[in-house]
């Protein structure tokens, strides 16, 4: 028998659990499962882990629709956003026309490098740590940081996407002559009219996130 | 009439077995109870939700106890049922009792 396979239940399953699991269960619940693998441990490290696997899945969906409701419900938006988008380019181009990542580069690089340096970086990584945590506890202050730092973001996306727009429409007209303007002109516009796309969508999903926090701000949980 | 509802069939095996375990009771012995009398492998999640919401309807109350080294220093949360939880106990065994009475069923026969 490996010993040292009997120490700790499997780390990911028993993180996943943790972070499924109610912040009022979770000391006593965690410490009932690892008192049982260890017994069951002794007799067969094997059967022990797919034992602790077991439980740690079922109870993650147990417990999944009513801690974690807000982020499911967020990521299906996002997911049907992204969905309803691309039906909507292959309606009309190839989908590939509306990808280009200098166009992807000019507006949200800076636009996140405005946010961070308009609000600070902890307000950076606690907004998108609480848009993944509805149960996360912080004090009000922390919370409209990272608020405003989402309404930052999404405002800079989309004043990026109409400045460099405009700069792709200066470019054209100093460099587009009338010999070559039916085939050039068409095309040199599209990629010009990208960056001002990419900053409307970055501006609806940090619209999306802000009025997020809003919520919570208002003391309200997608929990209840 | 009493417009109080019964309580179901896993709350009353829980509070049975919170019963049975006396000052023992905590998540894992009563996990562990269900599994070796009925067979009834539970999820601990599944428990844990259970008891929560007994414990909120008053039919439970529990206290912590100690935080053991095999628990990864965690605190047990110990069990106990409440005289609410013992009549609410005692309605739903007399309900089941009244409707059994008089019949009978042919017990059926496995190999």
């Amino acid at each position: 028998m490996d010993n040292r396979a009997c120490h700790l239940p499997p780390k990911w399953a028993s993180n996943l659990l943790s972070w499924a699991t109610p912040a009022t269960l979770r000391e006593h619940l965690l410490g009932d499962l690892d008192e049982e693998f260890l017994q069951r441990c002794l007799q067969s490290p094997h059967q022990a882990q797919a034992w602790y696997i077991s439980q740690a899945l079922r109870s993650t969906l147990q417990f999944i629709k009513k801690t974690k409701r807000g982020l499911i419900m967020l990521l299906l938006s996002v997911l049907f956003f992204v969905a309803v988008s691309v039906m909507g380019m292959m309606l009309g181009i190839e989908v590939a026309a509306y990808f280009d990542v200098p166009s992807i580069l000019l507006v949200v690089a800076p636009a996140v490098l405005f946010a961070i340096a308009a609000t600070s970086f902890n307000s950076f990584k606690l907004g998108f740590s609480l848009l993944l945590n509805d149960e996360a506890q912080v004090p009000e202050a922390a919370l409209r940081g990272a608020q405003q730092m989402f309404t930052v973001m999404g405002n800079s996306a989309l004043l990026l996407g109409g400045f460099t727009t405009l700069m792709g429409a200066i470019a054209i007209g100093s460099n587009v002559g009338a010999e070559e303007f039916a085939s050039v002109f068409g095309p040199a516009v599209a990629v010009c009219l990208l960056t001002l796309y990419y900053g409307f969508a970055m501006k609806i999903l940090c619209y999306v996130a802000q009025q997020k926090l809003q919520f919570k701000l208002s003391g309200l949980s997608p929990n209840t | 009439m009493d417009k109080e509802k019964f309580l179901g069939e896993f709350e009353q095996m829980l509070l049975l077995a919170i019963l049975r375990l006396g000052e023992n009771a905590y998540g894992s012995t009563v996990r562990q109870l269900l599994a070796d009398s009925i067979e009834r492998d539970v999820s601990i999640g599944a428990l844990y939700t259970t008891l929560d919401r007994l414990e909120a309807k008053g039919l439970l109350q529990s206290r912590l106890g100690e935080a053991t080294a095999e628990r990864g220093g965690r605190a047990k949360k110990y069990f106990k049922v409440t005289a609410q939880g013992q009549d609410a106990l005692k309605r739903s065994k007399q309900a089941l009792t009244n409707l059994w009475q008089g019949l009978s069923i042919r017990e059926s026969i496995h190999g």
